[in-house]
């Protein structure tokens, strides 16, 4: 979306059209914390969907992921999904996968813990931008992309910034969007996590 | 459902001749996230800074970032701690005189008065390569103002900088 932008701007020398990102829905974490974010009846009269976030755990150290699973009526918890991560954590660069059984979420950093926890460097939220192209087609597969990070200032866990692209391999439309972290280590999103919806017109 | 028509250009400005950098002031609070997209290039090699504040420019060492890069060989990481700049353009896509780089900077819930402000950015350029950063403005206040300007090097006339709003419903 912001390259249809830059290149209408750039290419053309006119201000672009801005009336075509609209605010879906906003979830604000309160002080109680929050297991699952959770967006449902999402309408089918955009184009695309951008979720734009910053998010903190809660509980333990070392920081913790996010999961972003998909579905129309609910979530598909079941392994329909595949997607890839290419991350950086200030030394060290790492690519990873997930297919078949390990694949249920169509947004999964489990490798790369994108954001950080209770004891962890204070103040500092994770954050993404999650692209979901085409989401209310019913001719193919869903596709999404992430840009995301977690820093630090040289806090334990390291910063960490990354990219991620998924697949959902299901031609229904997307209605539901599930996002959750790593209840495995009882970490639920913290206060002042904040997720926000929009749709983009085509 | 829908809240409404959000994204909003906030102030576009472009380099009428070579100059060290250019300042975004009294942004208004009224929006969730900010995106800065910047078009352009520099008088020779040199990196791109970006500094926040609230009233004036934060110049002190509050800044630190965490980088991926692409060169078409390899694919590197750094991190910088304690520093007086998010190096937004850095290492693989720094900003020169032949080919017009373009960065995008997200200032994620910039006007929160909670929060550490944690910033992602992609910069390219074609002939160098790609990054991509976070970074992490370590204060509590709102943001209001945003620098941009070349670490060694004026922006080149013709530079185009634009800031736009996002509102969450």
């Amino acid at each position: 979306m912001i390259g249809a932008i830059t290149a209408g701007l750039f290419s053309t020398g006119t201000t672009p059209s801005t009336n075509s990102y609209e605010s879906i829905a906003t979830v604000t974490v309160g002080a109680g914390g929050s297991s699952a974010i959770n967006f449902t009846s999402i309408p089918s009269t955009f184009k695309h969907l951008q979720i734009r976030f910053i998010c903190r755990g809660t509980g333990g150290s070392g920081g913790a992921p996010y999961y972003i699973q998909v579905g129309n009526g609910s979530a598909d918890t079941a392994a329909n999904y595949s997607n890839h991560q290419l991350f950086g954590d200030g030394s060290t660069t790492t690519a990873s996968a997930n297919s078949g059984s390990t694949a249920n979420c169509i947004i999964q950093n489990w490798g790369g813990f994108m954001t950080y926890t209770n004891t962890d460097v204070p103040s500092s939220f994770g954050a993404a931008i999650v692209d979901i192209l085409d989401y209310a087609n019913t001719s193919k597969y869903k596709t999404a992309r992430a840009l995301e990070g977690r820093e630090g200032n040289g806090g334990s866990p390291a910063g960490r910034v990354g990219l991620e692209s998924g697949s959902w391999r299901s031609t229904s439309a997307i209605d539901t969007i599930k996002i959750t972290t790593d209840a495995t280590y009882g970490v639920n999103f913290a206060q002042y996590s904040q997720f926000a919806l929009y749709g983009i017109k085509g | 459902m829908a809240a409404g028509s959000t994204y909003t250009p906030i102030a576009t400005y472009t380099i009428p001749s070579a100059t060290a950098s250019y300042t975004f002031t009294s942004i208004p609070s009224t929006y969730t996230d900010l995106v800065l997209v910047a078009n352009g290039a520099t008088a020779a090699a040199s990196n791109i800074n970006v500094r926040v504040g609230n009233g004036s420019v934060d110049t002190a060492t509050n800044y630190s970032y965490t980088v991926l890069n692409g060169n078409g060989s390899s694919a590197t990481s750094i991190r910088y701690s304690n520093q007086g700049q998010y190096q937004v353009s850095n290492e693989d896509a720094y900003w020169d005189t032949t080919v017009s780089g373009l960065i995008i900077v997200n200032f994620q819930n910039y006007a929160n008065t909670s929060t550490y402000k944690t910033m992602l950015s992609r910069a390219n350029k074609a002939s160098l390569g790609v990054s991509a950063s976070v970074g992490l403005w370590r204060s509590t206040s709102a943001i209001n103002t945003i620098f941009f300007g070349g670490s060694s090097q004026n922006l080149a006339a013709g530079t185009t900088l634009t800031l736009y709003g996002i509102a969450a419903a």
